[in-house]
């Protein structure tokens, strides 16, 4: 009796359990189903995307009118940009993407660069299309790959998802197994020979290899560069000094970690090993209440600029958050405001103490400019300036440029409908170079 | 019983009609008060839209420029004529209803934003979950660091060009692969993506980093590294 109530009882879990697994089971596919989707949408909108602009950029090569060039620029940089988002999408690594997906983003950046030129009405150069011609034959070419590639998966059966799941359990390994990764791989390495882009562009290759640090100077030791961190936060903050991580980047420098006396968090400074110049600073210490305004803290900050040696330091913008101001300074040369030239100082709300130091930008960039008299006078800018705009403020300001570069325009600050903007006039030429819009946060200002 | 009922009716009445002119009042003081006329010397898309009109009626034969000229201003006063309105030659509200045009563009003011860019805030949340996922347990300015890695890449050609789009990348963090990043951030790891999005950057440009216990890829090894922070090597 009893056993044949066991048996029942056994039955019965037995079939509970396999209907339950049954269950996760079509569960599970059809999540696998949907990913499988997901990278298959991904991948051929990709492949989609890239014939797109290879036609796009061959009628680029007979196309005899501006306006007819422009519309195909603008066609490609859209493609680009959404091939782009598509290539991040697929889940292979890094390693076997990495020259595609900066082709794809080269291009996209190099079109728009260049439909803002004709948009200019300035005539594409010999030379800019000789480039263009170039990425047009690199992009045929990964057209070529890409078929090659949609072929294997269509016969071959191969799935996205079990790549996905290969990729989780050799992480970054560099050995491929599956059939696509090996076909990217391969598009990466039989040299599709990219040409080098410079242009003025946020993806320039200027920008990525850009080496001209200006800070000079005498060679520090460890030892100094403790001293130079303790003078920097102040003697009578300082309670313990140890050294901390050096750097080898663009700039080198050496590490020191602080402990301040009242045992609030630790303080990183880092010091440049050429000339000890303290390139920045970062202080993890909790912030509990604010007591002081906005206005003390900035004059703290001014302060505190002013006792460090940077001297015609002006606050452009600023932002608060969880007890802190942190306010951005530009330099200013005689009435000319030089943006590039920018150091950030975060000043704690609680006791007006400099908790946040940031002069990098400030010390690649910084020198004395030769500033030739604008061609434009601020009358003539102001015409420019679309009489919807409110101006309250103007000035003459040395903007940087998306590649890096420096522009010298007339800065105008005014308003429109509530809303608050900055717009750039270049002071050579004219031409409206840049717009700001300036959110109040309550908190500050933050500059878009 | 009669009576008292015709007097409550009555006072409905009146109400509704003391009511009624108010609103007459307030709308037409709005409208007054945003009325345009176009006239001689008047430029614009609405110019335009006129000249369109009385050319499509045979009023107007002249280019449709924008521009309110001796040509238009005839045309206006033709159609006035013809359509018994008072003869100005301007456009003022009765002849541009006999035109079928509105001069008011009611759709077109401009509303300014409120409480701002709500986009960075989201921005900042995702950071400080990847910040906390990634290097729970490092020092402060690992964590920065971290959040650096991410920025760098954002401006990096060989990366997606967003945040969200560089943390979901398949693959590029073990935290987003394991599900770890969407656990709540701490304060600390709100504070270091926030010191990131400012622009502090201990990594000078880095684009990766790797904890050298854990990494078998020979690839990584030979990036050139920029600094070490707790277990993180961080390289480009």
């Amino acid at each position: 009796m009893i056993r044949w109530m066991l048996t029942i009882v056994l039955a019965v879990a037995l079939i509970a359990v396999g209907l339950w697994g049954y269950n996760q089971y079509l569960q599970n596919m059809e999540y696998r189903n949907y990913i499988e989707n997901l990278y298959q949408k991904s991948f051929f909108e990709l492949v989609g995307q890239i014939g797109d602009i290879d036609t796009k950029l061959s009628k680029l090569m007979v196309s005899g009118d501006q306006s007819q060039s422009m519309v195909l620029l603008a066609e490609v940089w859209r493609q680009a940009d959404a091939a782009q988002v598509n290539l991040g999408q697929l889940p292979l690594g890094h390693l076997s993407l990495i020259k595609t997906s900066k082709f794809i983003n080269q291009l996209a950046d190099y079109c728009y660069y260049l439909t803002k030129k004709v948009g200019q009405d300035r005539t594409i150069s010999l030379e800019e299309m000789d480039k263009l011609q170039k990425l047009r034959n690199n992009c045929a070419q990964l057209n070529e790959e890409l078929k090659v590639l949609v072929d294997n998966l269509n016969s071959g059966g191969v799935k996205w998802g079990e790549i996905r799941q290969a990729k989780i359990k050799q992480e970054l390994n560099e050995k491929a197994e599956n059939l696509i990764e090996q076909q990217f791989i391969k598009i990466e390495r039989t040299g599709i020979d990219y040409p080098t882009l410079i242009y003025d562009g946020p993806f320039s290759e200027t920008l990525q290899q850009r080496k001209d640090i200006r800070i000079q100077g005498e060679a520090i030791d460890q030892k100094k560069a403790q001293e130079i961190a303790a003078d920097f936060v102040g003697r009578a903050r300082v309670g313990e000094v140890n050294d901390g991580p050096e750097t080898t980047a663009d700039i080198e420098t050496w590490g020191v970690y602080i402990k301040p006396k009242d045992g609030n968090g630790t303080i990183f400074v880092s010091v440049s090993k050429k000339g000890g110049k303290v390139v920045n600073m970062i202080s993890d210490g909790e912030i509990k209440s604010a007591k002081l305004s906005l206005e003390e803290a900035q004059d703290r900050a001014e302060r505190f600029l002013a006792q460090k040696g940077y001297s015609s330091m002006i606050p452009t913008y600023s932002q608060k958050f969880d007890g802190t101001l942190v306010i951005n300074f530009a330099y200013k040369q005689g009435d000319v405001i030089v943006y590039p030239d920018l150091i950030k100082v975060k000043v704690s709300l609680e006791d007006g103490s400099i908790v946040g130091f940031d002069a990098r930008n400030y010390l690649i960039a910084h020198k004395e400019r030769d500033i030739d008299p604008p061609k434009l006078s601020l009358e003539e800018a102001r015409k420019l300036v679309n009489p919807n705009l409110k101006v309250k403020s103007e000035g003459l300001a040395i903007i940087p440029t998306e590649s890096g570069g420096e522009r010298l325009c007339y800065e105008f600050k005014g308003e429109y409908g509530g809303d608050n903007f900055i717009v750039y006039i270049d002071a050579n030429n004219g031409k409206e170079v840049n717009i700001l819009k300036i959110i109040d946060t309550g908190d500050g200002t933050l500059v878009i | 019983m009669g009576h008292k009922n015709k007097l409550s009716v009555i006072a409905v009445l009146l109400t509704l009609f003391i009511c009624g002119t108010m609103l007459m009042e307030h709308w037409k003081s709005q409208n007054a008060a945003v009325e345009t006329i176009l006239y001689w010397g008047s430029t614009g898309s609405k110019v335009m839209e006129v000249q369109r009109k009385l050319k499509q009626w045979g009023y107007y034969d002249g280019p449709i420029d924008g521009i309110y000229g001796a040509k238009t201003f005839e045309a206006v006063k033709l159609f006035q004529r013809k359509n018994g309105l008072k003869v100005d030659g301007g456009v003022g509200p009765q002849t541009a209803a006999a035109l079928g045009i509105t001069l008011n563009d009611t759709s077109t003011s401009y509303q300014p934003s409120r409480g701002g860019g709500t986009s960075s805030s989201g921005d900042l949340y995702l950071l400080a979950r990847l910040v906390h996922a990634e290097a729970r347990g490092e020092p402060y300015i690992g964590k920065v660091a971290v959040a650096a890695v991410v920025l760098n890449r954002v401006k990096h050609p060989a990366f997606p060009n967003t945040i969200a789009g560089v943390i979901y990348q398949p693959g590029a963090f073990t935290a987003v692969t394991d599900g770890q990043i969407n656990l709540a951030p701490d304060e600390e790891a709100l504070r270091a993506a926030r010191d990131a999005l400012n622009g502090w950057d201990p990594t000078y440009g880095a684009l990766y980093y790797y904890n050298p216990a854990k990494t078998t890829s020979s690839w990584i090894w030979s990036r050139p590294v920029h600094i070490v922070i707790g277990n993180h090597r961080f390289a480009k």
